[in-house]
């Protein structure tokens, strides 16, 4: 059984003059039904857990407030300790987030250490029950259910602690375009970002891109996938993943599985950032020249200068020079005026 | 108990040589097109670097690492080399976009009228773009140092590694000591010389654009 303990608080929004009111909390025994119950819930919480995070250092010193709250409690589990992680839990949940139920797992697995922060939001439920009479319906005020639209959780693994810098979490409110991105979870109670930077992962997604458009040979795809880059300019700021900007764009299989092959490796698809259209334009932007004898010039904006030879002329004209293979001609019907 | 030259020297074969070979393709993808880079390079640190590094003591003279494995962030270190020190700063809000840092700090002396080393460090996660699933995930480190450093910084930081942390003829003297930091002077010197003359070639290529 690798879980060894689990600490639970009921954690309120704050309320000025609460700050110094304690928290209730229990530690659950390893076993009965709540426990198979929570054991279930870290068990899944790899799978479940699905946006990669990391810390965000203090001034640039390898320090954060929630971490090392994470590293005390793990080098010295205890009520006592769970509770701080419960304060700061409450300093970071509004009114608007109303009460919940921190629960933190900790177990190991094999010469890991694995901790499970998870939060139940409160909800409302009936209890209906037989009985003898008949049904005895009763209306019951505090349910705390994984289901709900609010859950989050966050999961942080590794044989050494040196290594808790990052993890990954779960907040179901990020997933629901329908709601703002609730910043309290991540960024306030983890004082986290995704562990990919907007710089980064946008780069990637239009590396690959790029990539894609540039080696399918079928027109049809590679229309696809320059339309999908067109449209990407819509998504600036909002979290996407490059599996997450193929589901959104509704791509075909076969443009799916060219974005994906020319990704570094797999684990990156999944990987949250938000996008950043600048970065996205400077990788895949093509740049234009238009000439006055009606010619167009057109290339990657990164490579323009490698790929097009300028020279300039005596008279102030410019003489540009391209080499390749023809892999495409069309004629299209324009203005002549 | 684990031997800790067996154990690095695994790593340092398996995942550190092709690790640093990737994130320097990654890294100069990053800044390729940006000028006055003189050079990027990406190596695992030395076998027997690390080792020497995994003794090293506290003032109290207790071991300054008790797991180095983990401890030690430079296992991977990345240099931009560049022109003028503006450049440091202009590479430098790069590399805060770009990778997730955990640590970002000048180096460099306590004392305004002390010389010695300058640089801009960071200690970064380890983008996952630049691993191989083939990997063993338990021996693959969590960060890389990347260093920006003008040319002059470099350079006396390299010469001064040898004969001052490596004395390859003994201990310094005080008199060497002074000498190095004089050195240490004469780069920031040049430094700045370059960087007046830098910024004063931009205003006049702005005024003659106006």
């Amino acid at each position: 059984m690798p879980i060894e303990s689990i600490h639970t608080y009921l954690v309120h929004p704050r309320a000025q003059g609460d700050e110094h009111r304690n928290i209730g909390g229990i530690d659950v025994p390893l076993n009965g039904k709540l426990f198979d119950t929570l054991n279930s819930v870290y068990e899944k919480s790899d799978d479940e857990c699905d946006i990669d995070i990391a810390f965000v250092p203090n001034g640039g010193r390898q320090q954060n407030d929630c971490r090392d709250l994470i590293l005390s409690y793990i080098r010295d589990r205890s009520l006592d300790t769970g509770r701080l992680i419960a304060n700061r839990l409450r300093e970071h949940t509004t009114n608007r987030s109303k009460q919940g139920l921190l629960v933190l797992m900790y177990g190991r697995e094999g010469s890991d250490h694995r901790l499970v922060i998870s939060r139940y939001p409160t909800n409302t439920g009936i209890l209906a029950e037989e009985n003898a009479r008949g049904l005895d319906v009763q209306f019951l005020e505090r349910v705390f259910m994984r289901s709900a639209y609010s859950y989050k959780a966050a999961v942080y693994q590794h044989a050494s602690l040196e290594r808790f810098w990052d993890g990954r979490a779960v907040d179901k409110q990020i997933s629901s375009r329908s709601l703002p991105t609730p910043e309290y979870w991540i960024h306030g109670f983890l004082h986290s970002d995704f562990r990919t930077t907007s710089a980064q992962g946008t780069r990637r997604l239009a590396v690959a891109l790029k990539k894609a458009i540039g080696s399918v040979d079928n027109l049809e795809l590679k229309q696809e996938l320059v339309a999908a880059a067109t449209l990407a300019r819509g998504m600036a700021g909002q979290a996407t993943s490059v599996s997450g900007f193929c589901d959104r764009f509704n791509l075909s299989v076969l443009a799916r599985e060219a974005i994906m092959s020319n990704l570094p490796n797999t684990a990156v698809a999944a990987e949250q950032f938000s996008l950043d259209v600048a970065v996205f334009d400077q990788e895949v932007a093509y740049r234009t020249i238009q000439l006055d004898s009606g010619v167009f010039i057109a290339a990657s904006a990164r490579e323009f200068e490698g790929l097009v030879n300028r020279e300039e002329l005596d008279d102030g004209q410019e003489r540009f020079s391209v080499t390749g293979h023809i892999i495409n001609e069309r004629l299209r019907r324009g203005s002549l005026s | 108990m684990i031997d800790l030259r067996a154990t690095y020297e695994q790593r340092y074969n398996d995942v550190l040589l092709p690790l640093a070979t990737n994130l320097e393709l990654y890294i100069r993808d990053i800044f390729a097109g940006i000028e006055r880079i003189d050079r990027i390079s990406v190596r695992p640190k030395s076998i027997d670097r690390f080792i020497s590094k995994s003794l090293a003591k506290n003032e109290a003279g207790t071991n300054k690492y008790s797991d180095p494995l983990e401890q030690i962030q430079d296992q991977i270190g990345a240099r931009i080399i560049v022109l003028f020190k503006q450049d440091v700063e202009k590479i430098s809000n790069i590399a805060e976009e770009s990778f997730r840092y955990v640590e970002n700090k000048d180096v460099e002396p306590e004392a305004v009228y002390e010389f010695s080393y300058f640089g801009k460090h960071f200690i970064s996660l380890i983008p996952h773009d630049v691993l191989d699933d083939t990997w063993p995930r338990a021996i693959i480190p969590g960060f890389f140092e990347l260093q920006i450093k003008t040319v002059f910084q470099h350079a006396w930081s390299e010469a001064s590694h040898d004969v001052g942390y490596k004395p390859m003829l003994g201990e310094l003297s005080r008199e060497d000591k002074r000498a190095l930091a004089f050195a240490s002077a004469q780069a920031w010197g040049a430094d700045k010389a370059f960087a007046d003359i830098f910024d004063q070639l931009s205003v006049r290529a702005a005024m003659q654009k106006a």
